[in-house]
C-alpha cells in the first residue's frame, strides 16, 4: 500500500505528529520546491551556516583587528560593511548596510531594533531571543539606563546612545579595548569579545593575568 | 531547573552555542526559505522586512505575542506566507489545500494508512 503522506522526504522531520506551524512550513516548502524555487539542500546548508558558521566569532575578529591595526579601524568607520567583507565575511541579506559606533571612557552605544529584529547576521549571526523580544525592544528606548543594569553593566555617568536598526541599517558596538592589553595579539583580544558587547548590552572585562598566560602557552 | 531533554543537550553541544538559535526544526526552515527565496531573487530583503514589521505590530497590538519573543518564528511565518500570497507565489487557497494533505497527524488507535479524508 502506498503512503500518500510521503513522510521520508524531509530530512528535519520525525514521525511524530507535526504542530500547526510545523504542518505549514512543511506544506509551504513542499509547494516551493515543486515550483522550482527553493532546492531542500540549500535550505539545510543555509540553515547549517547561521547554526555553525556564522556567529559572533566573525565580529569578535572585526573588533580585534580594528583594536590593533589603526588603519583598519578607520576604514571600518568609514565603510563597514566593506571593512567586514575584507575579512572574508561576505555581507548576506542583512550586511549591506553597517555602521559601527564606538564605545568611549564618555559613551556608552547600545543596540536595538524597536519594529522587528535587524540584526548585522555576518558579524554576529542571528540574533538571541531576548533581542527580538518585545520586552528588550521597548525597554532600550524607555529606559536603557535600567535595562543594562539589569545585563549587569553600570555606564556610571557615561552618555548612553541607543541605535535603532532597521533595514536601511544595522549598527555593531566597538566595545572598549580592556587595560592591560597592550602587546596582546589578535587572536587572545579577539577572545575577550562576546557577542553581547558588540549589542552593548555587555562590556568587555579587564582580563586576569592568568587566562593571559594560559592562551598564550596554548597559541 | 527544568531538565533538558539529552536530544537538547547533545544538540547544544554539538552547535557549541549558548543559546539554541532555533527552537524547533520548523523554525529553521522557515528561516531558511525566506533567506533562500531572497537570494534567488523571489523578493529583496526589505520587502521580507517589511512584512515582518507588520506582522509583529499586528501581534503585538493585539496582545498575541510572548513578552519574551518566544514565537518570534510564528512571526516570522507568518511575515513569509502573507508575503508570498500577496506576490501571488503561493496563495493561501493553494497553501492550506497543501496542508491537508501533508499535515495533519494520523488519527490515533486508526490502523489505516494513506487515508486522505
Amino acid at each position: 500500500m502506498s503512503d500518500m503522506h510521503d513522510h521520508d522526504h524531509g530530512h528535519d522531520y520525525h514521525n511524530a505528529p507535526l504542530s500547526e506551524p510545523a504542518q505549514r512550513v512543511k506544506a509551504l516548502e513542499s509547494l516551493l520546491v515543486e515550483k522550482g524555487l527553493v532546492d531542500p539542500q540549500l535550505l539545510d546548508q543555509l540553515i547549517d551556516t547561521y547554526e555553525r558558521k556564522i556567529g559572533p566569532r566573525n565580529g569578535a575578529r572585526v573588533i580585534a583587528h580594528a583594536w590593533v591595526d589603526g588603519e583598519y579601524r578607520k576604514r571600518l568607520f568609514e565603510n563597514a560593511a566593506k571593512a567586514i567583507e575584507e575579512l572574508g565575511y561576505p555581507p548576506g541579506p542583512q550586511g549591506e548596510h553597517m555602521m559601527v559606533v564606538e564605545n568611549t571612557p564618555r559613551v556608552h552605544n547600545l543596540v536595538v531594533c524597536t519594529l522587528c529584529s535587524c540584526y548585522p547576521w555576518s558579524v554576529l549571526g542571528l540574533p538571541p531571543v531576548w533581542y527580538k523580544s518585545p520586552a528588550y525592544r521597548a525597554r532600550a528606548v524607555i529606559d536603557p539606563r535600567g535595562l543594562l543594569k539589569e545585563f549587569g553593566v553600570d555606564v556610571g555617568d557615561k552618555e548612553v546612545r541607543v541605535w535603532d536598526s532597521s533595514s536601511e541599517m544595522r549598527y555593531v558596538v566597538m566595545p572598549e579595548r580592556p587595560a592591560g592589553t597592550e602587546g596582546w595579539s589578535e587572536d587572545e583580544l579577539a577572545e575577550l569579545v562576546t557577542r553581547d558587547s558588540m549589542i552593548g548590552t555587555a562590556v568587555v572585562k579587564a582580563p586576569a593575568r592568568r587566562a593571559r598566560s594560559e592562551s598564550r602557552a596554548a597559541g | 531547573m527544568s531538565p533538558k531533554s539529552t536530544e537538547e543537550l547533545v544538540a547544544a553541544a554539538r552547535a557549541r552555542v549558548p543559546e539554541a538559535i532555533f527552537s524547533e526544526p520548523w523554525e529553521a526552515r522557515a528561516f531558511a526559505v525566506a533567506v533562500a527565496l531572497c537570494e534567488s531573487g523571489c523578493f529583496p530583503w526589505a520587502e521580507f522586512q517589511q512584512s515582518l514589521i507588520d506582522e509583529i505590530r499586528e501581534a503585538e497590538g493585539a496582545g498575541r505575542a510572548a513578552p519574551g519573543g518566544a514565537d518570534y518564528y510564528h512571526r516570522w511565518l507568518g511575515a513569509l506566507t502573507r508575503l508570498l500570497a500577496a506576490k501571488g507565489i503561493v496563495g493561501a487557497a493553494e497553501l492550506e489545500a497543501r496542508i491537508a494533505v501533508v499535515g495533519p497527524p494520523p488519527p490515533p488507535q486508526d490502523p489505516r494508512q494513506g487515508q486522505t479524508k
